[in-house]
């Protein structure tokens, strides 16, 4: 049996509870975080945003700073179009789970393995392997 | 896990210098060739005894990073032929036992793993391999020095004068004691992992922080140094140093600090100059080189003072690509890649074992974080705008 959907008003009311977060509001029946996550030590610090709204099938997220296609880099991987980070297989993810338990996590893994990526390369975080020239998801 | 600057440096510092240690099936190769050669040696040559060859230098105190520019790995070794001074002389030695190394090439050139040929170098003989083996073996003629320790030896000096003092098997006695309880509990630790007895554990499988501060440093030199081998300080000096400053840090990135920082005081001045004798065999001197070069030393110190700033200046970066093109500038872009890479590979095990946390105060991810990460597999293709 399906896990009952979490509401807007319980995701938010868990994310606010994070010490990460910088901003959380529902506004419009839409759901808005924006936190700073450090993955390691010698990370950078990024600002993450999550939108979400009721009846859309999985939030997004997207990194306004610092800038990801800085210097350099022409396609990032592992993400959907406009620059939002896939971050699991689409069935990985449902309404039922706490973004906060989940989403955030993720993307701070995301971030960790972006800068192993800008640094060597190559993905080291696992996941799908797009074949060249794929149509974005 | 790694939950600080200072301990992911030192894993990156340890994975940079593990991408260039001696792999395992070339130790073994080696091990063997050497054996081999000492084994032939002992029946075949003059006199049919009183010939020994042993390791000697990186190869035996488990410290080796492969040189500069190279794909081929030095193994140094000594050949102790068990007479006295006065049954010969230095070029009679240097030349008996190039002799029988040719006859040893001889022998076993038709071999796949066999040598190919030697060359004379000032001190030693270098034997050549087929280029798969990826290492040549160095072969120093010795004699025993029978006014001394059971392992002390003589070799021939440069200018092949007088007879100079050695004892490399005392030496690698000495700094194994220097950091003996990491030694004897990494031991452990293994024999417990493999099920086995302690002393199934080989010794050059125990690596312990100080065989790692030593290979970083050896790392920073030849990079340092690439340009200007002459001005290149010793192996044998830098480990020396070392061995003496270390305190026992289990942290690799304090270690080489702290290291670097005390070195300098266990340089001591005589009337004749630096002198930094041989632990194990005073007459020795490992700065021989600075009484008459005093700019080689100015060097050296001159060096051990930027590993600390290039160390430093690495942790006060932000962003792994960053940190890691510091590192790339001192280490090499090679090595560093491989173990940025690495570390890559370990946070995504960890979480697919279910062990990587996320602390919500940070967003830092490691084993201590209080939010478990689920599993999940990264998606999309590589997205254009």
């Amino acid at each position: 049996m399906a896990a009952d959907r979490r509401t807007l008003i319980q995701q938010l009311a868990v994310l606010e509870r994070l010490p990460v977060t910088t901003s959380a509001t529902i506004e419009r029946g839409r759901l808005s975080w924006t936190g700073e996550l450090q993955p390691s030590p010698l990370s950078d610090t990024y600002t993450v945003h999550i939108s979400y709204a009721t009846g859309e099938k999985a939030p997004t997220v997207t990194v306004p700073r610092p800038e990801l296609r800085a210097a350099g880099v022409e396609s990032l991987p592992h993400v959907y179009t406009q620059d939002h980070l896939c971050l699991y297989y689409p069935w990985q993810w449902t309404n039922d789970k706490l973004i906060t338990r989940t989403i955030v996590p993720w993307a701070s893994e995301w971030l960790f393995h972006y800068e192993i990526w800008k640094a060597t390369g190559t993905w080291h975080g696992g996941g799908h392997e797009p074949a060249a020239g794929a149509a974005a998801a | 896990m790694l939950d600080t600057t200072s301990e992911l440096i030192s894993r990156l510092l340890r994975d940079t210098v593990v991408e260039l240690d001696i792999p395992l099936e070339l130790h073994q190769a080696a091990t063997r060739e050497y054996e081999r050669v000492g084994n032939w040696l002992a029946a075949n040559a003059d006199g049919h005894s009183g010939w020994v060859v042993h390791p000697q230098g990186s190869f035996l105190l488990n410290t080796v990073v492969l040189p500069a520019g190279s794909d081929e790995y030095d193994v140094d070794t000594v050949c102790r032929r068990e007479i006295t001074k006065e049954s010969t002389t230095q070029a009679k030695l240097k030349h008996e036992v190039g002799d029988v190394l040719s006859d040893y090439i001889a022998a076993h050139r038709q071999l796949p793993d066999g040598p190919k040929g030697r060359k004379e170098r000032k001190r030693c003989w270098t034997l050549g391999y087929p280029h798969s083996l990826r290492f040549h073996l160095d072969v120093l003629p010795a004699v025993a020095n029978t006014d001394a320790g059971p392992t002390a030896i003589l070799i021939t000096d440069r200018e092949l004068r007088a007879w100079q003092f050695s004892d490399p098997l005392a030496f690698a006695a000495w700094f194994k004691r220097q950091a003996e309880a990491e030694y004897v509990a990494k031991r452990l630790r293994l024999a417990e992992a493999a099920r086995t007895a302690p002393e199934a554990i080989p010794e050059w499988e125990i690596k312990t922080t100080l065989h790692r501060v030593v290979q970083v440093l050896k790392l920073h030199r030849n990079e340092h140094f690439r340009d200007d081998l002459d001005a290149r300080p010793a192996s044998i000096l830098v480990t020396t140093l070392a061995a003496h400053a270390y305190r026992g840090e289990q942290d690799l990135y304090e270690a080489v600090l702290d290291a670097v920082e005390l070195m300098p005081q266990y340089v001591q001045h005589s009337a004749d100059g630096p002198l930094v004798p041989n632990p194990v065999e005073p007459r020795e001197n490992f700065a021989d080189r600075w009484r008459h070069h005093p700019q080689l030393a100015t060097r050296f110190f001159g060096w051990l003072e930027q590993v600390g700033e290039d160390l430093r200046d690495a942790e006060s970066h932000r962003g792994l690509d960053k940190v890691a093109v510091r590192l790339s500038k001192s280490f090499g872009e090679h090595p560093v890649d491989k173990a940025v890479g690495r570390l890559g590979d370990t946070y995504r095990q960890t979480r697919e074992n279910g062990r990587l946390g996320f602390a919500g105060t940070s967003g830092l991810l490691s084993t201590t974080g209080a939010i478990p990460v689920r599993n999940h597999d990264f998606y999309g293709d590589g997205g254009r705008p």
